[in-house]
């Protein structure tokens, strides 16, 4: 071809274009090695959540790691990438048998676990601890945190957090009216009154995610008729939802909210109606451990943060320190990884108790390594949450809404809003809820765990 | 065949090849795979098991009246779908071609107008979506209730109402009529683009067939149906099926004001099958709501066609 040169032809670069192509296709699907695999350097791949908490942290351990194992003249490279879209671009790679060794992309674990594509941890977490070596890797959590990352038998996933579901509050503004932390469930009721009058919504609530009114059921389902019938619902035992108890407990959540829930919660997002609290035009509201994180730079200056739990009934059956509360951002392991041995090492030395204690001093949350939150090196607000956490008789959580995600999406959570808002009656709460469970326990398709244990706790023979 | 065109033949058959491959790897394989995965039950991480028709059978059942609500959740997806495509087009076909009109009969200040009419389109589907959800928040920030609020007090004031006439704050978007609470967005965003659109082809009708109406003594009001609207006809229609189309396809708003959250009230077709796919992990009913969205745009499209072919009208 005229102007061409002779040693790049046409047909040569429709021939290179070609070859290149395929070859980014090829390497695209993974089906290459890298290059550190092939020189006899184990390679592990670790797969993070670029969110709100940023990577910082996963740097400085991966270097760590890396130095550490070279130190003890076992080479291996880590190659780590983060992503805020990172669930979009594991799944595929699942789908390929190709996934990275460990991801925090937060996967379905209880889609993925019976389908054969996690790895057992088991190994390490009954061996010895990185950096404690009277423990094992298991005790060094905080109880209950691997619970909800437990199958058949085989934890195969680390949460790196640990959240509990509370009421949060502003010191100065209770010290300025004068209003006390109630004792009992119709103490608080008295106090949201007293509130009420003052001219202020006695909660902020994030009605358009259920999940914030998730927890405020089952907080009041347990302190009113105690753990065993809430772990009847939880392992899905016919009629569990519609014993009298149950229903008890829909009354007095609906009586309370539709009283005392801001107007116009139940259509604010989760920034709107902290927004509402954080400007005082609420004075209380339920979220998870993260909220001073998330609303850090929206709180006026002289805003003292604390939280405390739903209080206890008068003549309730359940325990009044029991937390609704599990491990969370959890590290799933992959079958397939290729490298799925060294990648549980990696997580055993992520989570020691040096770098976890690091972890919280990074990002102010509670972590789910015993030992980890230290009072002097967090604020007063954490450490409130701190005491909650460990002063809880017990912990436990709704599975319900990570096993079965259509019953979540179809029935539970538009049903929840219902009761909420006072647009159904609880008994037919009740029976929505239970025949929507029916439908999954009729359906072979649907994976269905065996009954999980009542949860360890000193409170937890006082709460049956 | 000579050599040179055998030879250009060969090269031109060279340079369509990667595209073509490209075009056939990335987009029609990817697509007849999601054809098959409407016919199978399938999570999306294991391997997909072929059930036969059974998805659509699902969908088909949400219309009868024993289904239960979540068994519904079809069939209101596509209610929701007819709001938000009969909706904004009636409006905006209404709207655009009246500003259009005025525009071509060069109402005082017509640039600004043409300039404020058309910004929304320039934004992002999801920044308009923040916008309006702060518009109709219930919080302190929500601008629609602190107007109706206001009013109240003004009514109030002024002794034209006992009681507040407004019960504030109003829900606006409640999973139960966010559909409805949609309808100003959309007209607010897309009156701009057509009233563009209308505007250009009104300004291709010769002045020559106005002239000949005014001496023949037609009204503005005549003029506009007799002359213009027949013959930007084309164009109208053209407006008409991508508004139908979009309202077919709407995502971006119902996913951002719901909070990405799946709701069986406000879940169009598209947000249906999203939740499906990955929040649920049903790809293979997911799939089969894609081809059921598919099949539509196409019945659309075909149908634009052959009003193209009707209607056409020439000068």
């Amino acid at each position: 071809m005229r102007g061409t040169s002779p040693k790049w032809g046409r047909r040569r670069f429709v021939a290179s274009a070609c070859g290149a192509l395929s070859s980014a296709t090829l390497q695209g699907c993974g089906l290459f090695r890298s290059a550190g695999e092939q020189e006899g350097v184990p390679r592990v791949e670790m797969a993070i959540f670029d969110g709100g908490f940023g990577m910082a942290w996963h740097q400085k351990v991966v270097e760590r790691f890396v130095a550490h194992r070279a130190a003890l003249g076992k080479p291996i490279r880590v190659d780590f990438w983060g992503d805020p879209r990172v669930i979009d671009k594991v799944r595929p790679r699942i789908l390929r048998g190709a996934p990275p060794d460990i991801s925090d992309a937060p996967l379905p674990f209880w889609k993925l676990a019976p389908a054969g594509a996690l790895f057992s941890l088991n190994d390490w977490l009954d061996g010895p601890s990185f950096d404690q070596s009277n423990k094992t890797w298991r005790e060094t959590f905080l109880r209950g945190a691997l619970n909800p990352f437990t199958y058949e038998g085989q934890t195969c996933a680390i949460p790196l957090t640990f959240n509990a579901w509370i009421l949060w509050y502003d010191k100065t503004l209770f010290e300025k009216h004068g209003w006390k932390l109630p004792s009992t469930f119709s103490e608080w009721e008295t106090l949201c009154e007293e509130i009420k009058q003052a001219g202020i919504a006695p909660l902020a609530y994030q009605g358009k995610y259920p999940y914030y009114g998730d927890a405020l059921y089952w907080s009041v389902f347990q302190r009113l008729s105690g753990i065993r019938k809430v772990e009847r619902c939880q392992n899905f035992e016919p009629g569990a939802f519609l014993d009298p108890e149950a229903i008890e407990a829909a009354r007095v959540v609906q009586s309370f909210t539709t009283r005392y829930f801001q107007e116009g919660a139940m259509t604010m997002s989760h920034t709107e109606a902290q927004l509402e609290f954080c400007n005082r035009r609420a004075a209380m509201i339920p979220c998870g451990v993260w909220l001073e994180n998330e609303m850090r730079n929206a709180f006026p200056k002289d805003f003292r943060l604390s939280c405390f739990i739903i209080p206890r009934f008068e003549g309730g059956k359940g325990s009044e320190r029991a937390v609704v509360a599990a491990g969370a951002q959890a590290f799933l392991a992959f079958r397939d990884g290729g490298r799925p041995e060294e990648g549980a090492e990696l997580l055993r030395f992520m989570l020691s108790l040096e770098n976890s204690r690091e972890w919280v001093k990074t990002v102010s949350t509670v972590s789910s390594i015993e030992g980890a939150t230290r009072r002097e090196e967090i604020g007063q607000t954490l450490a409130d949450v701190l005491t909650l956490v460990e002063n809880a008789a017990f912990t436990f959580d709704n599975r319900l809404l990570d096993l079965f995600p259509t019953w979540r999406n179809e029935v539970w959570f538009p049903t929840l809003e219902d009761l909420l808002s006072g647009k159904i009656k609880p008994e037919a709460f009740a029976r929505v809820a239970e025949k929507g469970l029916e439908r999954i326990r009729r359906n072979p398709d649907v994976y269905k765990p065996q009954p999980r244990p009542l949860p360890q706790g000193a409170g937890v023979e006082e709460a049956l | 065949m000579s050599p040179h065109r055998a030879h250009q033949r060969r090269f031109a058959l060279a340079a369509v090849t990667p595209a073509f491959l490209l075009f056939t790897f990335w987009v029609a394989w990817p697509a007849v795979k999601g054809f098959y995965f409407a016919l199978t039950r399938w999570d999306g991480l294991s391997d997909p098991v072929y059930i036969g028709l059974e998805n659509f059978q699902q969908m088909v059942a949400g219309f009868s009246a024993e289904a239960g609500k979540s068994a519904k959740l079809f069939p209101v997806a596509i209610r929701n779908n007819l709001i938000l495509m009969i909706g904004p087009a009636v409006l905006i076909l209404a709207l655009a071609l009246c500003f259009a009109s005025a525009m071509r009969s060069r109402v005082r200040g017509a640039s600004i107008f043409r300039v404020a009419f058309f910004f929304p389109n320039i934004l992002s589907a999801v920044a308009v979506s923040i916008l309006w959800m702060l518009l109709y928040s219930t919080s302190g920030f929500g601008v629609f209730n602190a107007l109706l609020g206001w009013l109240n007090s003004g009514l109030t004031a002024l002794g034209l109402a006992a009681e507040p006439t407004f019960k504030v704050p109003v829900a606006f978007t409640d999973s139960k009529i966010l559909a409805w609470s949609l309808i100003p967005m959309i007209v607010w965003t897309a009156t701009g683009f057509y009233m563009l659109l209308f505007l250009a082809a009104m300004q291709a009708v010769p002045e020559t067939l106005y002239d000949a109406a005014r001496v023949d003594g037609a009204s503005p009001t005549l003029q506009f149906f007799h002359i213009t609207l027949p013959l930007i006809w084309d164009t109208v229609v053209t407006g008409m099926v991508f508004l139908l189309i979009a309202g077919l396809k709407v995502f971006d708003a119902v996913w951002v004001i719901e909070q990405q959250q799946s709701r069986p009230d406000s879940n169009t077709l598209a947000t249906l099958m999203y939740s499906k796919i990955f929040n649920e992990y049903q790809a293979g009913y997911g799939a089969a709501i894609a081809v059921v969205i598919f099949l539509a745009v196409l019945l659309f499209t075909l149908v634009t066609l052959r009003l193209y072919r009707k209607e056409a009208l020439e000068y």
